[in-house]
């Protein structure tokens, strides 16, 4: 399940004015990463990694081991890509946006009526390095179709570029 | 049948949309990106970057996220609503080739039908357009939209060297852009496709989508809404017979979209006509005023054939300078030929295709090119050649235009003004139905393949992409 929203009163990331006026003091004359983002006045940006990774798989309690010296060690950049992917996946499979069963409709809690989708409704943006060596990009609906169009390539012609 | 029931509310909201140009004068809505990835990945990637484009970030991870915020504050600043539109958002490694990857994917999360305040009634809204017709969340606790890229585009084994571009001025270069693979996929977010399978033309759950209130085939003119099932799965093959009905689209079709492009020879007689014409990402739109002149064919091959791939000779520039150039399709990209033959002094470039069918469009990117270019048929392309019976180095037969003629029909949309839905043969999963056509011109952003033209823009002018979602309640 996931956590309540609400529960995202303590973000790791907040652009607070505070924040933004150390900042400034810091450097007046070239703005900061954190006062060029409080520019985007339509958008709260808030951390929690928490909603991805589950107990079962984060990276605290797995060890890491030098395969040359056998010594404990930190992981590498790679080693922690592989394990968020492996938490995703885990987590995912284990979500209510993974199903296999036909949808349902649910009574909304706020009256009517309500579906909650899964992957086969998402959209996915698929690329193709044509063989001229440039780009085809190309947008398809279910997680199943992308995996295809990504194993098998675009063939869709608008974008030709030789 | 399905008895379409509007409210009162929606009857006014479609009278007022009317005299609503493209939205947006005090539009306000707050999308909060809910950052979940671990630390030391995606989003928080310590990785150092140098700025970019106008990306300030100085690590992979800031990149991504102001990237990813700058496309969301667009949004923000177009969409309307008092409840914020939460987004989870992560970048995380996904499907990928040496040369060809998943790049992301976002969707909503939840589909509502009869809430408090529902335009339409038996109908699925997506989950942030329910909250914002409603006034209020109707999920509390739960995202609107779910959003993944991918973080491995570049890395050996997953589209080795080309990665997304994290600067926000466009000039992506060979690379993707991300902003407006962003903007796409939020689009989509956002309700900018339907919930009906288009394959079987089963509605989700037995119930439609307020989508399928507006598509209409023009062959029976039925809504999908109204239709069975196998008629729906019908008529999503039918190409250039599916259109959006939706008032405010069609009211700005005439504005956003130009009339059809095409090459107009004007001599010798016996070729002077309207050409069909695929139109190119690179170099200026055609426009009503188009560019005219005569028609200088360059000949660099033993076959008769010129592919403009190298510079042209003395005799092939003398040819072309001051005209528009007539080359062959083949060896080298099209932005290489437009170069090759801007670089001599031509004034448009019309390729002559190699194999049969009907002339798609240019592909590929380059700022430098300043002139207009199209793509012929090679059947018409042989034509206009055998009838150059007067070409010399200097002089030549052939005489035209290249423009956008509204007489021969507004591009991507139906004589009524209706724009032109995505519906290959066979049917494309997800590509079909929920993209306009990709014989808009110009291009949209809302088409299945991101061309190359596009700008970073959601509203007419320019775009119809905001215009769909206020037809359907945004």
């Amino acid at each position: 399940m996931h956590p309540s929203i609400k529960k995202l009163r303590a973000p790791l990331f907040a652009l607070t004015a505070g924040a933004l006026s150390v900042a400034s003091a810091a450097s007046a004359a070239q703005p900061t990463f954190e006062e060029e983002m409080a520019k985007f006045t339509n958008v709260r940006v808030v951390n929690r990694p928490e909603a991805q990774v589950s107990t079962a798989s984060m990276p605290a309690l797995k060890a890491y081991k030098d395969p040359e010296t056998g010594a404990l060690r930190a992981p590498t950049q790679a080693e922690l890509e592989a394990d968020a992917a492996a938490a995703n996946a885990s987590s995912s499979a284990r979500s209510r946006f993974a199903r296999v069963a036909a949808p349902q409709a649910l009574n909304a809690s706020k009256g009517g009526r309500k579906v909650v989708l899964d992957e086969s409704t998402m959209q996915f943006s698929v690329v193709t390095r044509m063989p001229d060596g440039t780009l085809a990009e190309y947008c398809a609906t279910g997680k199943d179709e992308a995996d295809a169009v990504t194993k098998s390539g675009i063939t869709i012609s608008k974008g030709e570029q030789q | 049948m399905i008895a379409l029931h509007l409210t009162r509310w929606a009857r006014r909201g479609l009278v007022a949309a009317a005299f609503v140009a493209s939205g947006a004068a005090s539009a306000a809505a707050t999308l909060t990106i809910v950052n979940i990835n671990a630390p030391g990945v995606g989003f928080n990637d310590p990785t150092p970057a140098a700025p970019v484009g106008g990306n300030p970030g100085t690590t992979l991870g800031q990149q991504r996220l102001y990237a990813f915020t700058y496309a969301a504050n667009i949004w923000g600043a177009t969409l309307t609503s008092s409840v914020p539109i939460t987004v989870n958002a992560q970048f995380t490694p996904l499907a990928c080739t040496s040369t060809s990857a998943t790049l992301g994917s976002a969707g909503a999360t939840e589909v509502f039908s009869d809430f408090p305040g529902a335009p339409i009634a038996g109908v699925w809204y997506s989950f942030a357009l329910a909250n914002k017709l409603a006034g209020a969340d109707q999920d509390p606790g739960f995202p609107q939209i779910n959003a993944r890229f991918s973080s491995n585009i570049g890395q050996t084994g997953c589209l080795d060297g080309t990665f997304f571009y994290l600067g926000v001025d466009g000039n992506h270069g060979s690379n993707v852009d991300l902003v407006t693979v962003l903007l796409h996929e939020f689009g989509h977010g956002l309700g900018f496709q339907t919930f009906t399978n288009g394959s079987t033309g089963a509605f989700l759950a037995g119930t439609p989508s307020v989508w399928d209130v507006y598509l209409q085939d023009n062959d029976n003119g039925l809504k999908w809404i109204n239709m069975t099932a196998a008629q729906r799965a019908a008529s999503s093959l039918k190409i250039n017979k599916l259109v959006w009905t939706g008032p405010l689209v069609t009211a700005n079709s005439t504005s956003v979209l130009l009339g059809t492009p095409e090459l107009k020879v004007t001599a010798p007689a016996s070729v002077a006509r309207s050409y069909v014409v695929g139109t190119a990402s690179f170099g200026p739109q055609l426009n009503g005023t188009g560019v005219s002149g005569a028609i200088g064919q360059v000949v660099d091959q033993a076959n008769g054939t010129g592919l403009a791939c190298t510079t042209l000779s003395p005799a092939n520039q003398l040819a072309v300078a001051g005209k528009l150039a007539l080359v062959d399709r083949g060896v080298c990209g099209f932005v290489v030929k437009a170069a090759v033959v801007q670089a001599a002094g031509a004034i448009g470039m019309i390729v002559a295709d190699n194999a049969p069918g009907a002339p798609a469009g240019l592909g590929g990117s380059d700022p430098t090119i300043t002139i207009p270019s199209v793509r012929i048929s090679q059947a018409d392309g042989v034509a206009l050649k055998a009838a150059n019976t007067t070409r010399t180095r200097g002089a030549t037969a052939l005489a035209g235009k290249l423009d956008t003629n509204i007489a021969l029909g507004i591009s991507g949309a139906d004589s009524q003004g209706h724009v032109l839905m995505y519906t290959p043969n066979p049917y494309q999963s997800g590509s079909s139905v929920s993209h306009y056509d990709t014989s808009a011109f110009p291009n949209l952003l809302m088409e299945p393949s991101i061309n190359g033209d596009l700008s970073h823009t959601v509203t007419p002018p320019r775009d119809l992409t905001f215009t769909l979602l206020q037809d359907i309640g945004w």
